[in-house]
């Protein structure tokens, strides 16, 4: 156990970490030359064509250190962007260290200080590692500077390298040998693992990923899951290659996987603490804080037949993204489906791709929003994700919406823009801090719904690309919250609804009636749109009906290419939902989320 | 007394059909909105057509058609039939009569382009037993005529129709083109005015279109007018004819009378069998199979030398589910819809909701235990259609 070390790879985004996990692999001869790529523990499609970390990988390396002494290193690359921030935290417990890395021409960012404060949460040591040295704008004194005084770290603790050129790989690997104290479990105790992540296998059930704190695990002994009782026969353990690679057993101390047919998807808990039926430990270890998700947006399947498939996908994607949740949901314009919660809106689009790329089923999601608190008139308070089940206006006495605390690393020559733009998103300012005489954090309060659209991209755009902020829920206040029905032919379709302050509301519902205009087809009768705030109409738009679809030009004796063309034109109007007598083509529930 | 099924009516009547003989030759140029198979070949290789289309006819006799069949009617199609010498369609006449026997009602139609039409070919063909001619008049206005680029003057269509008349034809039909560039409500009424006084007893209206295939899809200057001035247009004449008596048989077709209907189509939409001869012709037959052949002159000749037309034929035999769509979709064209029942059987306790809100909308009606589309509803003829078919 002393050889053994477990560490994660941290930072903001994109500031390196994948590509220095290429390097530690490649100097500890963990992958052959034909298996080496770049960012190469980011297997997934996604995540290779988006560039970004989507998932925490684990990764078994063995180094030969310069003592002589051959260490077990587990390593575990995160994800940098906000939206997976979960991944990190759950990385951390079953890790004793953490590189957090710094990109050498950006500073500290924000996620690198979030980060790093998770990491202290849980005791890890901290090396930090400043990347990306042979970039020209690299300013490697001023950023050492900020690190000094933003991370209170001492200057000799600094490893300068660069992750693309392999510069100071060396440094690296010794300071996790000596700075990252090995695992200090009891290899004699009962049994106690703790699951980090889960994902399913098709022909062999819900395999658990496991850091053992406690004792050891190996195939043939019965195993327990502490929170839901499952009992297991282990089929088989192993840790963590490129690819799985079977063990004898796996350790105190150790990562590594459990195969032992879990059908029970919800047997496979993330957070939970496996231990020997044989012989129990008396207490779980600690798990991890239930996330809270931020968007809810309700997904349904395209084709009504798939929403089985639908379900038995989230339960999957579930076991390996423990931030999602999901429960059904009925619209009557879309059918049955499921209103899922999700970490941002990044987490919820790569969700979506991952519905449709891994299980193949094909969704269509509604506006995402935020949950809502309503205070009731008769002193009832009901939390809301779903606006259309917003209770009628009499009952209510106020609604309330979630705030977060919002805080911007910015150059100083940015914080009037970045300032403007917290403004028009009914941010309160909190305070200013320099934090050199070049950088101030900016603090804020502001709506989270003010920051889930485009608040990134806007702040990004203002500061030309030098900004990064990071937020935290901080509670619910008082809004003046209104509902935006639409209304077709009199019917409001349910999936459209929004919960929006009043200023904006005439302005979006205009909007989406145009939109809905250009979209839904002319219908052999008149469509009339209405955009309604708490019941009256603010806008109206009509679809004047089809005066002419016939081709009635005689086709000789031809009549199955008839037969065919208005089979198709039928099975294009089956793609379509109905909203009373009126089809509205998924486009234009689509083309709503495009709005901004 | 349209009955749209094709099985009982063979039954009750013996077994009859129609003969369509496809004409693939044009005149120099091809029209710009025709989709139509043809080539601009004129006569050239119109005597290796008589010669394989004799053969075809023939092979039929042996086959498909082989046993007691009647010829109830004969249609000569296009291209432009009108190029045939009336030699030509006597001797192909001869041929189908060789084959079966031909009813002595027999309904016997050549579509004519109107510069083809004189005294002695009218009178040629009249000879030959031919009893109907439909003339491509398409309008009676030049400017008109042009746009949608024909070639002839609006007097040769007159002309034709005289001349036809003269020559002994009691049925003279005039195919008019609604809703292409440049037509206007008084432009398409003074057409139908036109052709009622030169004494046609039948009418065709038929929407102008652009599909793919047409050489004049997609160019500046050949679009359609748009759709509020398409529907007047064909409602217009809806009026008009109905003013006059006229029967609207079919969404695009009018008869002075129940005798001036034309026979041959009604077989294609009554689902009756029909043999079609020639490249791109079609043909139901009997074990509710309908085949095609491929619209290419040059492989379908090479077939009928080696005496095997399969190589440039398609089959499809119809499963009860296609049957009832095209009962559907072929009823909704007629003035006496589809039967009620039929309805019912295929969207059972959907059906009054469906017709209801199209009833609602004045799209169709209830006659006698049968659903009719209005005017308004022919105009909407595709999306109702493929409301009412069965789901699949
Ligand atoms: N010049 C230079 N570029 C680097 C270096 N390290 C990484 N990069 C580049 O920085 C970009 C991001 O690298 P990644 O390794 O994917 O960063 P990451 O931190 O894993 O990103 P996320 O996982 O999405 O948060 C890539 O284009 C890398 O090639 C370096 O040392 N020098
Ligand atoms: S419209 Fe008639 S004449 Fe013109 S190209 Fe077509 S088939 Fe030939
Ligand atoms: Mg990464």
């Amino acid at each position: 156990m002393r050889q053994i070390r477990n560490f994660c790879i941290i930072a903001h985004i994109d500031h390196g970490k994948s590509t220095l996990a290429d390097r530690l692999l490649e100097s500890t001869n963990t992958l052959g030359r034909r298996e080496m790529r770049a960012q190469v523990l980011d297997s997934m499609d996604l995540e290779r064509e988006r560039g970004i970390t989507i998932k925490a990988h684990a990764i078994r390396m063995d180094y030969a250190a310069d003592d002589g002494t051959r260490y077990q290193f587990n390593l575990i690359d995160t994800p940098g962007h906000v939206d997976f921030n979960y991944e990190v935290s759950r990385s951390l417990a079953a890790c004793e260290g953490a590189l957090l890395v710094v990109d050498a021409a950006q500073g500290v960012q924000a996620q690198t200080m979030s980060n790093l404060l998770l990491a202290m949460d849980h005791d890890l040591a901290i090396i930090p590692v400043l990347n990306k040295i042979d970039l020209p704008a690299a300013r490697v004194e001023e950023v050492c500077g900020e690190l000094e005084e933003l991370l209170a770290v001492e200057r000799e603790e600094i490893l300068a390298v660069s992750a693309k050129q392999g510069l100071g790989i060396d440094e690296v690997l010794e300071a996790i040998v000596q700075r990252v104290p090995p695992p200090s479990g009891n290899p004699d105790a009962p049994l106690k693992a703790l699951i980090f992540d889960s994902y399913f296998d098709q022909y062999r059930g819900a395999i658990p990923l496991v850091r053992v704190i406690d004792g050891s695990l190996s195939a043939g002994m019965t195993m327990r899951m502490f929170a839901t009782d499952g009992e297991y026969e282990v089929d088989e353990v192993g840790l963590q290659r490129l690819k799985q690679m079977k063990t004898a057993s796996l350790e105190a101390g150790e990562v590594g996987y459990i195969v032992a047919g879990i059908k029970r998807l919800g047997h496979a808990r993330v957070g939970d603490t496996v231990t020997s039926s044989d012989r129990p430990a008396d207490s779980p270890l600690p798990g991890y804080r239930e996330v809270k998700p931020m968007v809810f947006a309700a997904l349904f399947p395209v084709d009504n037949d798939d929403y089985d498939n639908l379900k038995e996908a989230l339960e999957r994607l579930q076991l390996n993204d423990a931030s999602l949740t999901y429960e059904p949901e009925t619209s009557t314009a879309l059918g049955f489906g499921f209103r899922c919660g999700f970490l941002g809106l990044l987490h919820m689009e790569i969700i979506q791709e991952r519905l449709q790329r891994e299980y193949d089923v094909k969704i269509l999601a509604t506006v995402p929003n935020v949950r809502y608190r309503v205070r009731m008139t008769n002193g009832e308070t009901v939390e809301l994700s779903n606006p259309s089940r917003l209770p009628d206006r009499a009952a209510i006495e106020r609604i309330e919406e979630p705030f977060v605390k919002v805080r911007v690393f910015v150059p100083a020559q940015y914080v009037g823009a970045i300032m403007e733009l917290c403004n028009e998103r009914r941010g309160d300012y909190g305070e200013l801090i320099y934090l050199d005489q070049h950088r101030v954090e900016l603090v804020y309060s502001l709506p989270l719904a003010e920051i889930l659209f485009d608040f990134y991209d806007r702040h990004k755009t203002v500061s030309r690309g030098y900004a990064s902020f990071d937020y935290d829920l901080s509670g619910y206040r008082p809004g003046d919250l209104v509902r935006l029905d639409i209304l077709v032919n009199s019917d409001p379709v349910d999936a459209l609804s929004a919960i929006i302050h009043r200023d904006k509301a005439r302005t979006w519902g205009m909007r989406l009636i145009e939109k809905l205009k250009e979209l839904i087809p002319r219908q052999m009768f008149e469509v009339v749109l209405q955009a309604a705030i708490g019941g009256r109409v603010i806008g109206r738009e009509v679809i004047r009906p089809l005066r002419k679809n016939v081709t009635a030009k005689c086709y000789g004796g031809d009549i199955s290419r008839k037969r065919k063309l208005l089979q198709r034109q039928r099975e294009g109007k089956k793609k379509m939902k109905q909203v009373g007598q009126v089809d509205i083509p998924q486009e234009a529930f689509l083309a709503v989320l495009k709005m901004d | 007394m349209n009955v749209c099924d094709g099985d009982s009516n063979g039954k009750k009547n013996g077994k009859k059909f129609g003969v369509y003989f496809h004409v693939p030759f044009c005149r120099a140029s091809r029209c710009a909105y025709c989709d139509f198979y043809s080539i601009a070949a004129g006569r050239s290789a119109v005597g290796s057509w008589l010669e394989a289309v004799a053969a075809e006819c023939e092979q039929a006799r042996q086959g498909r058609f082989g046993g007691s069949w009647t010829v109830s009617s004969i249609f000569f199609g296009g291209g432009t039939p009108s190029l045939l010498a009336p030699r030509d369609i006597a001797g192909l006449l001869e041929v189908v009569g060789r084959c079966w026997n031909i009813a002595g009602e027999a309904e016997i139609t050549v579509e004519c382009n109107p510069e083809d039409v004189d005294g002695r070919w009218a009178g040629g063909c009249r000879k030959a037993g031919v009893n109907r001619l439909s003339v491509g008049v398409q309008s009676f206005d030049r400017h008109y005529l042009a746009a949608i680029g024909r070639r002839h003057r609006p007097g040769k269509a007159a002309r034709a129709i005289t001349v036809a008349r003269k020559a002994g034809f009691a049925k003279v039909s005039a195919d008019l083109i609604l809703g292409g560039p440049g037509s206007s409500e008084p432009l398409v009424l003074g057409s139908v005015e036109r052709a009622l006084e030169l004494g046609v007893e039948h009418l065709s209206a038929y929407g102008y279109h652009l599909d793919p295939p047409a050489s004049g899809y997609g160019r500046a200057g050949f679009g359609p007018v748009d759709d509020d001035a398409w529907s007047g247009q064909y409602l217009a004449v809806c009026a008009l004819l109905r003013k006059r008596g006229w029967r609207h048989y079919e969404i695009s077709n009018w008869a002075n009378g129940d005798d001036a209907q034309c026979r041959h189509n009604l077989t294609y939409w009554e689902r009756r069998p029909y043999l079609g001869l020639g490249p791109s012709a079609h043909s139901y037959g009997p074990g509710e199979t309908r085949t095609a052949n491929a619209a290419d002159l040059e492989r379908w000749l090479a077939a009928a030398r080696s005496g095997d037309f399969s190589a440039v034929r398609t089959r499809e035999t119809l499963d009860g589910d296609t049957v009832a769509c095209e009962q559907v979709m072929l009823g909704l064209r007629l003035e006496d819809g589809v039967p009620l029942r039929l309805l019912e059987r295929l969207h059972g306790a959907e059906t009054a909701q469906k017709l209801d809100l199209l009833a609602g909308r004045s799209l169709l009606a209830l006659r006698s235990e049968r659903v009719c589309l209005t005017d308004g509803g022919f105009l909407l003829y595709d999306s109702i259609a493929g409301r009412l078919l069965p789901a699949g």
